[in-house]
């Protein structure tokens, strides 16, 4: 059974939508990129899994329990990291993390043992005393991310958890999640393409207020082609590869001072031969041929452009 | 109940890290200290009465109560930090009432520095001249009560608005009508002239409700006003705080 489940999930602000009709699940033990930009309907799914707001329609459930209707049982199954990170101002590191376990219904015994050990995983042993008011961008989110797992939570959703951190931070904190994703399950928002690619083992992308099908996401990421470059007659060359059966257009990246061509050719077929042997017949001579496949990053761009000229929706 | 009692904890501790507390606590003490020469003075001198701090300290509350519980959700929807709070395995009626208590707590604790007053009277003053000590405690107690009752209306207040100064204007603009209420509606002559609306804003006005306990007379019906109107603001409290989830 998968741990999140969301159905149909709709919510409008006013005029304003939001999300429209987003479905998804999540399995036990995933750690699921969710991805998009600004304004894409992110964080309004997160509000609405962590039970902060109210869907407009459609349903959603965590570890089967449903997000109105039991939103403690949610609540008490979810950790949850806003993207503001807010915390208060006036308390030490310590003191927020011990009222935020008993918020959580930790005992006198359990926090004493969750308390070192959420530091401790975080990092932030060093500012355990320090005011919060006065700690750096990258410790008030580590002191969030602590707070999120105080209680052991099956579901963990972070808005954002590298924003303002700094290279060294921002791969300590993925490889935090990464090792979080062992066991518990892990939701994570970001607009950075190389944290998805980084942390995720799944990625869900979403385009004012719609989440992309998967399958246009695996066709954009499985549409491939062939680089080669190579020395020879150029015009001649791409004549003779252009005619090829499976070819869709070869692009020419630079012909000084080698060839280099770029080859878009059709899912699932393997065409290193026949190209070769087109190049050799048109007088050339290859130097180095490898496949190509889109990255994440233009599959991105490409599905958000286009989705956006067909116009999207206004998204809050 | 520990979840309520760790938010009065925090909230409380909040108090007790910012200025105000201390400066109102300060202004109290020393207002009560002026209050109490001068009627010893105006009435005719002893016995003394701890009633006079409970005079002056209501009328001192009904412009610092909303200045205290301003910050209470206001500063929480500001800060953002309602967000880990609200979605932190708490129920709106734990959240509310252990910010309610913090309010009490605080306005009872600014009032230990003025207890020096009571303790002044009872030195200074022998056998018949002495304060009566079960007026005493109860006039304490009231005080108690109508700082709680003004608390309830400043917490509401405070989970309407994200701008505390707003809470703040609210919370007095509200207290200010009950003023008016004893001051000018119950005198005027209209009032006056119809008995059925001479009770009504008799009933409503809070001051005629805390004037028997002042002379040390005890009236259930005036401890159930204000626990009703209390328990009422604090339903009105959770069900607003629950309506700014619904709204997004």
């Amino acid at each position: 059974m998968p741990v999140v489940e969301v159905e149909n999930l709709t919510k409008r602000y006013g005029q304003i939508v939001g999300i429209d009709g987003v479905t998804f699940s999540v399995e036990k033990g995933e750690v699921v990129g969710l991805l998009g930009p600004n304004g894409a309907g992110k964080s309004t799914t997160m509000r609405i899994l962590t039970c902060f707001m109210p869907a407009t329609s459609g349903d959603a459930r965590v570890a089967g329990f449903d997000v109105f209707s039991q939103s403690l049982e949610v609540r008490k199954r979810v950790g949850y990291l806003p993207e503001s990170v807010p915390l208060y101002p006036e308390m030490r590191v310590i003191e927020y993390l011990n009222y935020r376990a008993t918020l959580k219904g930790l005992g006198r015994k359990e926090r004493r043992i969750r308390i070192p050990e959420a530091l401790e995983r975080t990092h932030i042993k060093e500012v355990a005393t320090r005011i919060t008011g006065q700690l750096s961008k990258g410790y008030r989110q580590r002191v969030g991310l602590a707070d999120a797992l105080l209680h052991n939570p099956e579901v963990l959703i972070f808005d954002e958890p590298t924003v303002g951190l700094d290279p060294n931070q921002i791969r300590e904190t993925r490889g935090l999640i990464r090792g979080l994703g062992q066991d518990h399950t892990v939701i994570l928002s970001t607009h950075i393409l190389p944290e998805v690619e980084a942390t995720c083992s799944r990625v869900l992308i979403m385009n004012a207020g719609v989440l992309v099908p998967q399958e246009v996401i695996d066709r954009y990421l499985r549409r491939s082609g062939l680089r080669l470059v190579l020395k020879g007659e150029v015009v001649a060359i791409q004549k003779a590869l252009n005619s090829l059966d499976g070819v869709r257009r070869v692009n020419l990246l630079s012909k000084d001072p080698l060839v280099v061509m770029e080859l878009e050719i059709a899912e699932g077929t393997d065409l290193r031969e026949a190209a070769f042997n087109r190049v050799v017949g048109a007088g050339g001579k290859i130097l180095e041929m490898r496949p190509v496949a889109l990255s994440l990053e233009e599959a991105f761009a490409r599905i958000t452009a286009t989705d956006t000229a067909a116009g999207g929706k206004e998204a809050a | 109940m520990f979840k309520t009692a760790a938010v009065c904890k925090r909230e409380t501790l909040a108090y007790f890290y910012s200025p105000i507390f201390y400066v109102a606590s300060t202004f109290i003490t020393f207002m009560i200290g002026i209050t109490i020469h001068s009627f010893i003075k105006g009435r005719g001198g002893f016995p003394a009465d701890a009633g006079y701090i409970t005079e002056m300290g209501g009328m001192l509350l009904l412009f610092i109560t909303p200045i205290l519980t301003m910050r209470l959700f206001s500063e929480e929807f500001k800060q953002g930090t309602v967000e880990t709070l609200m979605t932190a395995p708490v129920t709106d009626w734990q959240v509310v009432l252990g910010k309610y208590f913090a309010a009490v707590v605080v306005i009872s604790a600014m009032f230990i520095p003025a207890l020096i007053h009571v303790v002044v009277m009872y030195a200074i003053s022998t056998g018949a001249s002495r304060p009566d000590t079960t007026k005493t405690i109860i006039s304490l107690v009231v005080l108690v009560i109508w700082g709680g009752f003004y608390a309830a209306l400043g917490l509401l207040a405070s989970a309407l608005t994200r701008d505390q100064v707003v809470a703040a204007v609210l919370g007095l603009a509200v207290n200010f009508g009950f003023l008016i209420i004893h001051w000018v509606l119950g005198e005027t002559d209209f009032v006056k002239n119809h008995e059925s609306l001479t009770k009504a804003v008799d009933y409503v006005n809070i001051y005629s409700h805390l004037e028997p306990a002042l002379k040390g007379i005890i009236d259930t019906r005036d401890i159930i006003f204000f626990l009703g109107s209390i328990i009422f603001l604090l339903f009105v409290t959770v069900r607003v705080v629950e309506s700014r989830k619904w709204k997004g």
